[in-house]
Parts: C-alpha cells; structure tokens; sequence
C-alpha cells in the first residue's frame, strides 16, 4: 500500500490481539481500540514506522476474522472442478462479495491481504488449535504472501505453545515468532524484524537499516533513561538544607527537604514516562516513603570522617561523631593526638576544606541536614525497578506500573561503589540544583560522575 | 547567523526550557529535513519570542568591551612599567640585563605555566581563569548593565552563554587568546614607550655582577643579540659590550654610537621574544577557537534531545483509515452479568464445542454425571466436517433437550454464532448453554465475557433460562 518501503498486513482472529500488536510495534497507546471482545476493530487502519527519508515500513491493524470456516467453504466451493489458484479465489469472492453480506469484515480482511507484502497472523496462544484457526491459515496461504505468525500472550498460554508449533509446521508455517504485547522484550521484536529479513530477500539490507535504527532508537533511549536516573540521585543526595540548631527548625527544614526530594522524584519519573511514550495515567500512584525521618546530619557519617584518615575510637566514633573533629578545629586539638591517628594536618585540612561551611554553622548555632542513607537507597531502588519495568512494558499494557519497593528483599542489592558514590556526592553540596544556591551544574566533573553512573546502571538491570 | 551561533542558540533554547522540551513550536517542515537541521529551525523559530540571540550577541559584546580594557589596562600598565622601571631614578644610567630579566622572566614563567595547562586540560581542574573572568563579567554587568538582567532568562542564559564558550576545548583557546592578547598589549604599551623614551632621553646601557665574569656576559649578549643582527638590527660588538661593563670607558665619540646599539638590542629583544611569540600564539589560538567553534556540536544523545526528537521528528506516522465500517454496531446490553443458576434437564444430547484438551475432560466427566446415558453420544464440535455432521443429525437424536457446552475462556465470535444459530434454527427441541468457567481469564474480564455470551445466547435463540453456568477449580474435579 505505501509507495516506498515495506507494508505489512496484521491479521488474525478476533480478540488475538491484533490492535494490541499494533501500539506495541508503534510505541503508541493510543493506537486505534483496544477491548477484550470479538470485533473491536472495524476497519482497516494503517500506521508506517519511518525508515529513512524515503522509505517507511507501513503496518496495517484489520478487522478480525471470525467466521473462517464458513468464509473458508465458500472460497474452496467456487471452481470445484478446475485448478485455480487461491488468489483467483480470493478475487473471486471479493468479486461476488455483495452475496455475502455478512462477510463484510472478513472482505476487508482479505483485501489487505492482497495489498501488502508480508502478513502477520497473531495468534492467542491460550487458545487450542481449532478447525477454524487452521481455516484462517488456510485462507490467508490463498494469498500467496509470506507470512509470519506472530504468538501473543506468551505468558499465559506457554503450555500451548509446542501444539501451536506443531501445527503451523504441519501447515507449512516455520518463521513462527513469540512476541507478547504486554511483557515487552525487544530481542523478540528484534527477532520479526530478521524473520522478515529471510522471507523478503529482496528487501533484506532496507530492513537491515530498520532494525539498526530502530536498535540505536532504544538504545539511545535507554541512555537518556539513565541519564535522568542518574541525575536524580545525585540531586537527592548532594541536596542539604541548612537550619538553625533547634528542634523547631530541623522539623520545618525536614519537611522542605522531603518535599523538594519527592517533587523531584515526581518529576523525574514523569520524563521516564514521557521518554518511554506512555500514558501518564499508567503509573500507580507511589510517593517517596521517607525512612526514618528521612534526614540526617550530614556531618555525622562516619563516611565522611574515614576520608580524611580520621579514625575514631570507640565511644567517640559513636557518640560525638564528627564533633570531635569540629572541636578539633575551633578549639585547637584539644583531645589531643591521641584520639586521632594518621596524618592530623593533612586530616584537618581536609576537614577544613570540605566542612568549612559545617564548621561555620556550628559555631554560628545552625547545622546543616540531608538526606539519610536509607531514604536515597529507597529512592535508587524505585528508579531501578521503575526503569526495568519500563524496558519490559509494552504499549498495549493496561496495567498501572507499581514500582514501590519494599527494603526488606534480598534482591534489593546496591550498586557495589554505593558508599565510595556516596561519600563522593555528600562531599559536593554544590552539584544538586535543589540547594538554595545551587551553582554551575554542567561542572565537569559532575557530568562525568553522572555518566559513571549511568553506565554501571546497567549491571543493575 | 553562522551555525556556531545557531548551535549555540539551541543550546540556549535547551537553557531556558530545562530538561525536557516544553516550548511548543509550531511544525512547518519539509520531510527531507535532518533532525539536527529542524532543531536548529525550531531555535530560531523561538529565538523570535525569547530574544535569546540578541542576549547572547549582548554577551558577546561585553566579552569583547571587557577584554579590550583589559588590554588598554595592561597596554598602559607595560608603558608605565617602562617608565618606572627605567627611567624613574635620577641616573641614567639602564642595567641592560637587569631590565631584561625583569621584563622577561614573568612572561617566560607564565608562558611555560600556560604551556603546560593548556597540554594537561586536567590538570587544572576548576578553571579559576574561567571564574575570574565570569566574576568580572557578572560584576560589570550588574554594575552597568542592570536593565539587561530584566530579560526574564537572564542568569540561565548567562550561564548557558559562559559555560559553551568558556568550558572544555573553546575554552581553553578562548582563554589563551585572552592571555596571549594581553601580553601582547602590555609589550606593545612597553615597546612603545620604550622607544619614545629611549628617543626623548639619553641613556647609557651598563651591565653588572659580582659572581659572572666578562666572558659569561659576552656569551650571553650575543646569543641575545644573534637573532636580532640576523634580522639587520644593530647590535653591540665584543668592543661594545666590554666598555659597558658598568660604563666603564667613555670614549665621547664612540658613546654615542654604543648607546644606540644598545637601545636596538632591547627594543628588537622586546619586540623578538616578547612580542612576536605573543602575537603569533594570539594567531594560533583564535585559529583553533575557529575551528574549535566550525566543530562544535549539540549532543544529542542527551535526554533533552532525545525528547526532541520525539518530538520533532516522530518516526510513526499515521496513514489513516481505510475500508471503514459501513454501519453501526448497537451498542451491546450488558444485563445479564448476574449468576444464573438454573437447573439441568434429566437427560439430554450433549455437545461440546470448541473446548480444549483439558476442558473436553471435564466436559466428558460432567455428561457422565448427569446425563450418563447420552455419554456414548458426546460430539465435540471443532471444524467444518464435524459441524456439517450434527447438522445433519441434529434432527434426528432421541432426548428434547440438547446442551451445548462451551466455555467461558473462549470468545463468542461471528462463526461461532452463525453455526449455534442454525442448529437453533433446524429443531424444535430446546437447547441449553453451559458455561464452564475454568478461571482461566482474568477476572476482571470475567463479567463482560459472561455479557458476551448471553448476547449470543438472545441472538441465537436460546432462552435466557436455559444458561447454566459450571464452575471448575484449578484442580479438576466436577462439582
Ligand atoms: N496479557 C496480555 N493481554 C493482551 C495481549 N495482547 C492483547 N491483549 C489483550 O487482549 C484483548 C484484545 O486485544 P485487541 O488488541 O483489541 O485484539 P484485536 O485482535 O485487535 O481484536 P479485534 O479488533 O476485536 O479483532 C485486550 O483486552 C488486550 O488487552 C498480550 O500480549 N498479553
Ligand atoms: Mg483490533
């Protein structure tokens, strides 16, 4: 049907999923109608998935096919005593279809057959092999297209799938693919792709360009994906918010904190839907739990003091914290050289260096707090899974993504450089946008960060 | 608006939008454009509304006014210097290689140090060069400039604007022209003046040391002096520079002439080793930042621009619907969702359709229950011929009442209700429907499919009575 390219028809019985297969492919929920009865789609509507400038590869949805057998008698009742092939048949049929009112749909069917060049056939795997899937089969070879059965709902109907295989095999069918509309796998929508690439020979480097296009779409996808990920974490945990020292005032600033965190959270997970074209009604409704008030002092973490070589003993380690070191600052070693061991002057620096606004704040009678280790492992594990179930969603998914994790699984592994990229980001207030004062944000170093972390992201997909 | 400009405008577009694209633009393009090129159109569309190219050619020129003082600072700076340094004492007498050394030995300090910065990009981490010059580009600019920081983008765009041309490979040459252009006023401020003076003043050049000896001077001199006599300069002879030595000899007639070789040997050092190479890196660095600036490119992989792509250059398109539907379908009624349980005749023909393996099973341990004289009689309807066969029986079998067992987890269809009608349509005998609900569809999807099977029910003639629904548990076992 189009000029240039390739054009597909996606035929099937009613209720296959053939609509379904269609938003799947075209990365569009919007895609015609979508409902869970027989004759949903009741015209034949085209979609082209462009593949360079001049060349695009049209999918066409049809009606479903629903009266096969009797379609199938009357195409083999006409020229009971010649050999005639089946597209004179079909033509034929088409020809006297005014006899067959109530055939209409399956015309429609038929006409798309004639028109393009490969056929889906999408089969519901859940169901048996009955005599009117294999009517359809029979009719659609009248055609004389290549044709690829397409298995959907893998899922649910993988204990049909050896008979379904069996069968098509009897009936001369062997480029069969499983691809599910709902549990998205790209290597499966890969793979019609290159089962195409057999069948249509001539077409084979026109759709060589299509699959690496549409290789690099995803994969370039999936980058920008992280990339967001990515950057959300280091805004959450370079974030830090500073506070005079009293109860009052930590509880307000907590507050804020935790606001300004799930707004950008929020946010974030918005562009993730947006980048992987779905709905913004598909999402479960799931805000940031805070764990543990959400908020510590960033001064505290014994982290933080192990950098500098300052190793704290006992009591101290647990009790002040890094306390000591600030007296050790202000006060001018006043513990002494013993509590400290490694290089003092080196450490104090370091200290100075990286906790000079700290240190100002306590002696000023204010402190600053951030956001607890726990809080940002919540807040990981949520774009991880969130970002899975997105590379594993189809576009013909109804169901909302839940990407609430609960903490207590064992699969809820951290990255392993977790604490080194910890440690690394409570030391660069200045790298998150939502501080008060956020400075250069494209700081070369924090985009290399970024990247760093985007691309160990993957190991944890 | 050259495409350095351009790209830079996009950039500033992405500024001002955030992270994803949120400006609508309205979509007049050719088909054959690039995404690259229909980004750059879709900035200029916009720079329409935002006055973004005009801020940034704002930028552009505080850069430049900012710079040029500078240079006319360091252009009177090297002047006074000169004079200073020179001709501030009442003697007149000029230590040669004291001036030369004092002259010299900053500009070859901080010529090797941006040497090595500019080989080692990392080892200078933060570029403090870079924050100067933004400090004193904000300060000047709110100082002078405070109606331009209306623009509602201003800050973003500010840094957006700095952070291109002062950041990675642009910057680096950006700012070495700025050095290189300032040295070179400050020599040029020190050469001139240099000659004006040497032309108003009479001096005597002298040379001293308490730990070289004649021998080291001379050599010195002349390795200065090699490249100026090769480019025609006068320069001092062995004579020359021995009487020199802390003007140790005044030959009237001959002091004359010494003081002119002299003056040449410092000005043509000045302009040699001060000047020239300053001037020839200038060259060389805004050569680079040229090229740096042809190669300069938006990344796209960025997610910003992958949303714009999406955006921009949509790889579905739709072609629309063809064969459309001729009539309408009446909206189905969904009445009937509630459970019917109403009771089995005591004996009757079964009729399986369509079932699967498993449900045949099920169906086969059903008939044996409650109608175990008709077992034997069992048909399960899945094609043509078997169809085509009770049809042709139907008329004739013993029991008035015939059950059709199908099940819930298929699909009422068109064929399916065409066939269910014309055997309704062959006798009089009363049918039944048994609906077995084997739990294999969701439940969600449970009470339409029941709807949809009553529909058939009412369109085939079958009391709505005679539904029977049959439930059967994961575990096969026939209540
Ligand atoms: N779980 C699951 N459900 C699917 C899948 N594909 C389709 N569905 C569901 O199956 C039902 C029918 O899908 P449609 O895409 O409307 O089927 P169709 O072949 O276009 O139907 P008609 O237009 O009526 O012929 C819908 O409820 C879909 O949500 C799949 O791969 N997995
Ligand atoms: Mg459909």
């Amino acid at each position: 049907m189009s000029k240039n390219g390739l054009s597909v028809a996606v035929v099937g019985h009613a209720n296959a999923g053939k609509t379904s297969l269609m938003r799947t492919l075209l990365r569009d929920t919007e895609f015609g109608e979508v409902a869970d009865q027989a004759g949903t789609t009741r015209h034949v509507e085209g979609s082209a998935l462009l593949i360079d400038e001049t060349n695009s590869l049209a999918l066409f949805d049809t009606p479903g096919l629903e009266d096969s057998i009797r379609l199938f008698h009357i195409l083999s009742g006409y020229f009971a005593d010649q050999s005639v092939d089946g597209i004179e048949r079909l033509q034929y049929f088409l020809a006297h279809l005014s006899e067959y009112p109530e055939l209409e749909q399956e015309a429609k069917v038929l006409r798309t057959l004639l028109n393009n060049d490969l056929i889906f056939y999408v089969i519901d795997l859940r169901e048996p092999v009955l005599g009117k899937y294999r009517d359809e089969l029979q009719i659609l070879s009248y055609g004389a297209k290549p044709i690829i059965p397409v298995l959907n709902f893998t899922k649910q109907g993988g204990d049909n799938l050896e008979q379904w295989k069996t069968q098509l095999a009897r009936l001369n069918f062997h480029a069969v693919v499983s691809f599910d509309n709902v549990h998205f796998n790209f290597s499966d929508e890969m793979k019609i792709y290159q089962k195409m690439q057999t069948l249509l020979a001539d077409k084979e480097e026109l759709l060589q360009n299509f699959i690496n296009q549409r290789q690099i779409q995803w994969s370039e996808r999936f980058n920008a994906a992280r990339e967001i990920v990515a950057n959300l974490f280091v805004e959450s945990a370079c974030v830090r918010f500073k506070t005079v020292n009293s109860e009052q005032e930590i509880e307000q600033a907590t507050l804020k904190l935790q606001q300004v965190v799930r707004k950008a959270e929020s946010k974030c997970v918005r562009r993730l839907l947006k980048l992987y074209q779905f709905r913004k009604g598909d999402l479960e409704n799931s805000e940031l739990p805070v764990e543990q008030g959400g908020w510590q002092l960033d001064l505290f973490s014994a982290d933080n003091l192990q950098e500098f070589g300052i190793k704290l003993t006992g009591n101290i380690a647990k009790g002040a914290g890094l306390g000591v070191a600030i007296d050790l600052v202000t006060a001018g070693m006043t513990l002494g050289a013993a509590a400290v061991t490694g290089g003092i002057v080196g450490a104090l620096w370091g200290v100075k260096l990286r906790y000079y606004d700290e240190i100002q704040a306590k002696i000023k009678g204010s402190r600053y707090i951030c956001l607890n280790d726990v809080t940002l492992q919540v807040l990981w594990l949520r774009q991880i899974k969130l970002l899975e179930l997105l590379q594993k969603r189809g576009h013909a998914s109804f169901d909302k993504i839940d990407y609430q994790v609960s903490l207590h699984k064992q699969k809820n592994a951290l990255p392993k450089n977790w604490s080194k990229w910890l440690r690394k980001l409570r030391n660069h207030p200045n790298w998150s946008s939502l501080n008060v004062n956020s400075a250069e944000l494209e700081d070369s170093k924090r985009l290399l960060f970024i990247e760093q972390v985007s691309v160990e992201m993957v190991n944890e997909l | 608006m050259d495409l350095f400009q351009q790209r830079l405008l996009a950039e500033g577009i992405r500024a001002v939008e955030g992270d994803s694209p949120a400006l609508s633009t309205p979509i007049s393009e050719k088909p054959g454009v690039s995404f690259d090129k229909s980004v750059l159109q879709r900035a200029l569309q916009l720079d329409s509304q935002l006055q973004i190219s005009a801020l940034f050619s704002h930028f552009k020129d505080l850069t430049k006014n900012l710079f040029t003082l500078l240079s006319v600072l360091l252009f009177v700076v090297g002047a006074s210097s000169v004079q200073q340094l020179f001709f501030s004492e009442q003697g007149t007498q000029i230590n040669f290689f004291w001036a030369f050394v004092l002259f010299f030995i900053p500009n070859f300090i901080t010529l090797f140090l941006w040497l090595l910065f500019f080989l080692q990009p990392n080892l200078l981490s933060s570029g403090w060069l870079a924050r100067l010059t933004l400090f004193l580009l904000k300060t000047v600019e709110k100082r002078f400039n405070p109606q331009s920081t209306k623009h509602p983008h201003f800050w973003t765009l500010f840094k957006c604007y700095f952070k291109v041309s002062f950041s990675a490979d642009l910057g680096r040459y950006q700012l070495s022209a700025v050095t290189h252009l300032l040295w070179l006023s400050y020599f040029c401020g020190a050469t001139l003046m240099l000659v004006m003076m040497l032309a108003t003043h009479q001096v005597d050049f002298i040379w001293q040391t308490s730990i070289l000896s004649l021998a080291n001077f001379q050599w010195l001199t002349e390795l200065l002096a090699y490249i100026p006599n090769l480019l025609g300069f006068p320069v001092p002879n062995l004579e020359q520079i021995q009487q020199s030595h802390l003007g140790a000899v005044n030959v009237i007639a001959d002091a004359q002439n010494s003081r002119l070789v002299w003056s040449s040997l410092l000005i043509s050092s000045l302009i040699i080793y001060g000047l020239a190479p300053r001037f020839l890196l200038l060259l060389l660095m805004q050569f680079l930042l040229k090229i740096k600036r042809k190669q300069f490119s938006l990344n796209l992989s960025k997610p910003y621009y992958v949303q714009l792509r999406q955006l921009l250059k949509p790889n579905v398109t739709s072609l629309g619907i063809s064969d459309p539907d001729t009539f309408k379908v009446a909206p189905s009624n969904h009445l009937h969702s509630e459970m019917a349980c109403h009771q089995l005749p005591s004996c009757f023909y079964p009729v399986a359709i369509e079932l699967s393996a498993t449900q045949l099973i099920e169906c086969k341990k059903h008939v044996k229950q409650y109608s175990p004289e008709q077992f034997e009689l069992l048909k399960h309807i899945c094609d043509f011929q078997s169809q085509q066969q009770l049809l042709n029986e139907i008329v004739n079998v013993g029991p008035q009442a015939i059950v059709l067992y199908v099940t819930l987890s298929r699909l009422p269809d068109r064929g399916l209700l065409g066939f269910i009608k014309s055997l309704t349509a062959l006798t009089t005998k009363s049918f039944y429907l048994l609906l077995i609900d084997d739990a294999l569809i969701e439940s969600s999807h449970l009470s339409k499919r029941r709807s949809d099977w009553y529909e058939l029910a009412a369109q085939a003639d079958i009391s709505l009575d005679n539904i029977i629904q049959f439930k059967i548990n994961k575990k096969p076992e026939a209540r």
